[in-house]
């Protein structure tokens, strides 16, 4: 609706352009014609303070961008999601060339938190490590019940960083 | 220091790839400065060509590598120098209206001078900030730049990604035609690092408004007094220059901007070397994103619509047409069929009509949305509505009517297409609005600023000009120099 009007006014304040020009005995073609000079007077008289605006915030943001260290740089978009990065970078060290795991992340978080951490941490984690729900060489078990890597019917050779936060090997069955 | 420096190396090779494969469609410079004015139009080029050409090779099997990059960029070079043998010379090729002391200059010439030191300012201080900015945009990280790390660490389309279904939120069947031209920077760099990227989709930015300025001004003839303004407004509509976070909307609609405005030219000029522009950069947008393979179809159908009815160079059309779905669009769709890897639409499943009726609800709340969007004037500068007065002006006076209508039909026929995607798709709906309409819009805002810098520019060129017979005030064919020398 609020479209609806801005074009109707956009035209509405063509028309008026049109009839002045016919009005000073303009031919109906160039009357049309001149439109474009009104609207490029507009575009003008708009693009310069758009131009000091769009400097000033870039300026403005530069700043505070600025006192942002390369790695708290690299990290931001974790720190809005909120996730624990120590321990995601201890599972960085532990994991070996090659080696594959899984993420398990703790029932008790929102879906939102679930989509938000998981997409972050799996972009923080090796690439070549992530495999679908098979047989992976870790477990990554992020803000769990102690519960449950303490189950050793399902995870063995367990190593904690903080309680709830883990990896572990699954255990072979059988 | 020494990657940063090595990734902004690649920006300059795809420049002079850019050169070459617009030196092989037969728009060459003639001497330096009217190389520098192509210079936004020739890195835009090479990024869109140089994606694309990886794009196939990687479908067909062959690895991704900075030796495949340059080899694809050698070629390019090699054909553009083959093609436009001659035609360069290392002097300064200034008008001979120039060539006075700048008291002397013509109106045209100031507001040049005044737009290359506003646009300047405008890259210096945005490059600036990309150097030290944070990708935060999630689907900048999530899914684009995600892309890139993987094709920075493989050399094929790695199946333990692709096929992999704990990545499924990475939209595994989008486009990769940013991706790759991210991990060639990451590539380059010796390291993949998200926030590095910024910088390089800045210099897309502003190589666009060059680009754009540069089709307008060499190739269509238009006055610098009518592009210079509105390039300046839209490169400063908020809506605009914040998006270059990492989220690839920008960069297809970018690509389709240049792409439309190049094919509406041809309507006009019959000049085949700017539709060949137009199908390089419609292909490029369709191989960026699905909604740009929407746009590029969108524009492709009101040429064709055109061409029909104008009886234009049907020949010309079909080519160019060809090379959009052929290079732009079937060898990453034929990958995914044969990797049986599915898009969020399925079409074969959403066409019941049943379905169709019992989703119909959705079709309102999306029509108010991209509505409501459209009208943020904060974000998008009034581009809309002004571009809606002047294609309603030339609908009712003849003047620029075709390309009016092309722009008209590309619009609806874009805005339709994201409608149907709104209407079918099982994401919750107005989450689904709420993430990303303020961004799908972009491509619907830029055709807009195509048509208000065409069409300002012919209806520009009309005044002072006598009335020829009964034919519509399209400025005449004839009377246009087909020399590109701005």
């Amino acid at each position: 609706m609020l479209l609806a009007s801005q074009v109707a006014g956009a035209l509405a304040a063509a028309l008026i352009v049109f009839a002045l020009a016919r009005g000073l005995g303009v031919q109906r073609r160039q009357a049309t014609a001149g439109i474009a000079v009104v609207s490029i007077v507009l575009a003008a008289v708009l693009s310069l303070p758009g131009l000091q605006n769009t400097i000033k915030t870039t300026l403005d943001q530069r700043r505070a961008n600025a006192v942002l260290s390369p790695q708290e740089r690299l990290l931001l978009p974790g720190v809005y999601a909120e996730v624990n990065d120590g321990f995601v970078s201890w599972v960085i060290g532990k994991l070996q060339p090659g080696e594959t795991f899984e993420l398990v992340l703790g029932e008790g978080l929102t879906p939102d938190e679930v989509s938000n951490k998981s997409q972050w941490i799996l972009f923080r984690l090796p690439t070549s490590g992530v495999m679908p729900p098979v047989q992976p060489d870790w477990v990554v078990l992020y803000e769990v019940p102690v519960s449950q890597y303490r189950d050793a019917s399902r995870y063995e050779d367990v190593q904690v960083f903080q309680p709830g936060f883990a990896i572990a090997r699954p255990a072979v069955a059988g | 220091m020494r990657g940063e420096a090595a990734s902004f190396g690649v920006d300059l090779v795809l420049l002079l790839g850019g050169f070459g494969v617009l030196s092989a469609i037969g728009i060459r410079p003639g001497g330096l400065l009217s190389a520098l004015g192509m210079a936004g139009l020739a890195y835009l080029a090479g990024s869109a060509v140089v994606p694309l050409a990886l794009t196939l090779l990687l479908v067909v099997g062959i690895p991704f590598t900075l030796e495949t990059f340059l080899v694809v960029v050698l070629l390019c070079v090699a054909v553009g120098i083959w093609r436009g043998w001659g035609s360069f010379t290392w002097r300064w090729d200034i008008g001979a209206n120039r060539q006075g002391p700048w008291r002397s200059w013509p109106v045209d010439t100031w507001v040049i001078a005044a737009f290359v030191a506003a646009i300047a300012a405008f890259a210096v201080v945005g490059l600036l900030n990309a150097l030290v900015e944070p990708m935060v945009s999630g689907d900048g990280w999530t899914i684009w730049a995600r892309k890139a790390q993987i094709l920075t660490e493989h050399d094929s389309l790695w199946s333990g990604f692709f096929h992999n279904p704990v990545y499924a939120f990475s939209h595994l069947d989008y486009p990769l035609q940013i991706p790759i031209f991210e991990a060639i920077h990451s590539r380059a760099a010796g390291a993949f690092e998200a926030p590095a990227l910024l910088s390089h989709l800045w210099l897309l930015l502003v190589a666009f408004i060059w680009a754009m300025a540069y089709v307008a001004h060499a190739l269509g003839r238009l006055r610098p007094v009518v592009w210079a303004p509105i390039l300046l407004l839209v490169a400063t509509a908020p809506g605009v220059w914040q998006q270059a976070n990492g989220a690839v909307d920008l960069p297809m609609a970018m690509f389709a901007c240049v792409g439309a405005l190049a094919a509406a030219i041809w309507l006009r000029d019959d000049d085949f070397r700017v539709l060949a522009l137009g199908a390089i950069m419609l292909a490029a947008a369709a191989n960026t994103k699905n909604e740009g393979t929407a746009a590029a179809i969108a524009a492709l159908v009101a040429l064709g619509l055109m061409v029909l009815v104008r009886k234009l160079d049907w020949r010309a059309f079909t080519i160019a047409g060809g090379f959009v779905i052929v290079f732009g669009i079937v060898p990453w769709r034929l990958w995914l069929s044969h990797e049986h890897i599915k898009g969020d639409v399925r079409t074969g499943e959403v066409l019941h009509p049943s379905y169709l009726i019992h989703q119909f609800d959705r079709v309102w709340p999306t029509l108010k949305a991209i509505g409501g969007q459209l009208s943020e004037q904060g974000q998008w500068s009034y581009l809309v509505p002004l571009a809606a007065v002047f294609v309603l002006a030339a609908l009712v006076s003849g003047l620029g009517r075709r390309i009016a209508v092309f722009y008209l039909v590309a619009f609806l026929l874009t805005l339709a297409s994201f409608i149907f995607v709104y209407w079918v798709s099982t994401y919750e709906l107005s989450w689904y609005l709420e993430t990303s309409v303020s961004r799908t819009v972009t491509v619907l805002v830029l055709f807009c600023a195509a048509a208000l810098v065409h069409l300002s520019g012919v209806f520009l060129a009309s005044l002072g000009k006598p009335l020829v017979g009964s034919r519509s005030l399209d400025v005449d064919k004839a009377s246009r120099s087909r020399s590109s020398d701005p």
